[in-house]
């Protein structure tokens, strides 16, 4: 048996992921004459997916640096965050304190770029969508 | 005749000013390495919502031609391809830079992309109402054969990993029945969610792995690298011009077989690029031969004529058949959805005016593109000045705001950003993005003409054998789908032999 690798791990999770997923559609009953119901197609691909990810697991992964950068999972966090905060705080709010704080997150140090940028950035982008291809933005608690 | 009628729907300012914006848009997307055609279209989709169908179409249509030969620039001055298809423009294209012909390498690349443009558009305008009017008189067991055609492609957009490449797609397949059955609007995996009955939108998904994770790519490239923005070395001297009447026979030569190859789904931009490349190289005399790769004009002409070629030879599958052959088609087929244009063979009945109005908008199209690239060339080499911390940024803004002027919810919101770091995780173990898409696109089409055919027969399967349009459509895709393999078998085996 050789060392677990990420294809083993990847493997897994789709095995259940196809296993779940012909489960659920087991309780797809609406017959619908002699044309295969709602659960035929879920079905089959989940046999699919089975037999795939079973080939999956048999494969050894290409050498690539498969190393996890903590700076991207911040990079995720900080857009995750943003894009949480944009219903509650408002797009052009949010925006600003985004594009400053994912500059200074990305290595830039020069204020006088960092301030331009978060200022003008957010009300380009609201002033085009809003005035100019007329697409609501929301504007939360703070605008 | 149709045409023409199709010019005077252009007589608009407004349809004038976006076009230009949308050449110029995709021109600066396309020339800044990272930043694909795909990404381009993706970004800009939810832009074209409040809009009517022909400008925001044309705005994306521009986007996606500029994108392509914007591709080139980085190629040309930085050795650094702006897109992959522009990979082949950077061998003859960086050495003519370092021979002091930056300028005339540019120009010839601008030219070809016109009349890559240009003829592959002609070709769509004659050939798509011919293939809609084949297409016309299918019905569900041909139109099953179709889909599962469109579906097959992905062994061959699969990259490294066939297994993955399926995976990719079957996982799509499978999240394109989350939602309400289409014939008989069962709930599907829906856990009791208001929100899940309509299924997932493809387009955030889109958004979310061409645009938001390659921006996290990008994120970690640049943390690697530490990199400083690039520095464009070469001056932009004079052109020479006497180069160019010879340049044509290559040109068109190439824009015909990027165009030909831009049909077959399957094959991209960068396949029609290096295919170019090779046949003017195997067709040139022999001391031409030798300065292929050396800064020969006549590279540039065929890679980029060809790779431009595939933008209108890619809509004829995508417009008549509503099969996307690459990622780019498939963003552009969401594009027409949102319009409220469903392509198919129905196309020319239900929308035929507005086809040829954008018809005539491409060509226009092609020609704004080749003036701004003659005139806006030092422009465009500041734009690769912009630094990558602000691209990020401004990616992940316009992603945001775009996803949520789709339906005016925070859900697409949720969707960009969960799709966003699933395909970054994709990306990094080996998963290609667009089979996902495609699956999402196709696989609600393929089921319900599935069921649909087998209504018709009452259950018997032998309907799809028994109508030779969709037997061969059916085995055509069997073959499609196994052709990686076959290719991969037959390679091993001479190996083994030589």
């Amino acid at each position: 048996m050789k060392r677990l690798h990420a294809n083993h791990i990847i493997s897994l999770l789709l095995l259940v992921f196809a296993a779940t997923a012909f489960i659920m559609a087991q309780s797809f009953t609406v017959s619908s004459g002699a044309a295969p119901g709602p659960a035929f197609f879920p079905q089959v691909l989940s046999v699919l997916l089975f037999v795939l990810a079973i080939i999956l697991a048999f494969q050894t992964p290409t050498d690539t640096d498969k190393r996890l950068n903590l700076n991207v999972v911040f990079i995720m966090i900080a857009f995750g965050v943003y894009v949480f905060l944009v219903e509650p705080i408002g797009f052009v709010v949010s925006t600003v304190i985004f594009t400053a704080g994912y500059l200074l997150l990305l290595g830039e140090r020069r204020w006088y770029f960092i301030i331009p940028a978060a200022i003008l950035l957010p009300l380009i982008v609201s002033y085009s969508f809003e005035h100019l291809l007329h697409v609501p933005i929301p504007h939360g608690l703070l605008y | 005749m149709n045409l023409w009628e199709g010019f005077l729907g252009l007589a608009d300012p407004m349809i004038l000013i976006l076009l230009v914006t949308g050449v110029l848009l995709g021109v600066i997307i396309g020339s800044l390495p990272g930043l694909t055609a795909t990404m381009g279209v993706a970004l800009f989709l939810p832009v074209t919502f409040g809009m009517e169908a022909i400008p925001g179409l044309l705005l994306l249509i521009g986007i996606y031609f500029g994108s392509i030969y914007g591709g080139s620039i980085a190629a040309i001055l930085l050795n650094t391809p702006g897109t992959p298809a522009a990979a082949a423009t950077a061998m003859d294209g960086y050495a003519m830079t370092k021979q002091g012909e930056a300028r005339t390498a540019l120009n010839i690349a601008v030219i070809a992309s016109g009349f890559g443009s240009i003829i592959s558009v002609l070709m769509l305008i004659f050939l798509s109402p011919q293939l809609a009017n084949i297409a016309l008189n299918f019905s569900a067991p041909e139109m099953f054969g179709l889909a599962l055609f469109g579906l097959s492609i992905i062994s061959s957009i699969a990259g490294a990993s066939l297994v993955k490449g399926l995976i990719a797609g079957v996982v799509g397949l499978l999240i394109a029945t989350i939602g309400m059955d289409p014939m008989t609007s069962y709930p599907r995996y829906t856990f009791d969610q208001p929100v899940l009955l309509e299924g997932f939108n493809f387009i955030p998904i889109m958004i979310g792995l061409f645009a938001v994770s390659e921006a996290f790519i990008m994120a970690e490239d640049y943390f690697k690298e530490k990199g400083g923005p690039m520095k464009v070395a070469a001056r932009l001297l004079k052109t020479n011009w006497r180069l160019m009447p010879k340049l044509f026979p290559t040109m068109t030569k190439s824009s015909f077989l990027g165009s030909i190859i831009g049909i077959i789904p399957g094959a991209g931009a960068d396949v029609a690029a290096f295919v170019s490349y090779n046949e003017a190289q195997r067709f040139a005399k022999k001391e031409d031969k030798a300065l292929f790769g050396k800064g020969n004009p006549k590279g540039i002409a065929a890679a980029e004529a060809g790779n431009q070629g595939v933008t209108g030879g890619a809509m004829v599958p995508l417009l008549t058949l509503g099969i996307p052959g690459d990622a780019v088609a498939a963003v552009m087929l969401g594009a027409f959805v949102v319009q409220g244009i469903q392509p198919g063979p129905q196309i020319f009945q239900t929308s035929g005016e507005l086809m040829y109005t954008l018809f005539a908008g491409m060509l226009v199209a092609a020609i704004v593109m080749v003036i701004i690239g003659l005139l806006g060339i030092r422009l465009f080499t500041k734009v690769l000045l912009v630094p990558k911390t602000l691209m990020i940024t401004i990616i992940l803004v316009l992603s945001t705001i775009g996803a949520f002027a789709i339906n005016n919810n925070m859900f697409d919101v949720y969707v960009i950003l969960g799709a966003g770091i699933i395909g970054y995780f994709m990306k990094k173990h080996g998963f290609p993005a667009s089979p996902i898409v495609l699956a999402l696109i196709l696989g609600p089409m393929a089921e319900s003409e599935f069921r649909r055919a087998l209504t018709m027969s009452e259950g018997s399967l032998m309907i799809f054998a028994t109508r030779p349009i969709a037997a061969t459509l059916i085995a055509l895709a069997i073959l499609s789908l196994f052709t990686p393999l076959l290719v991969k078998f037959f390679k091993d085996r001479k190996n083994r032999k030589g």
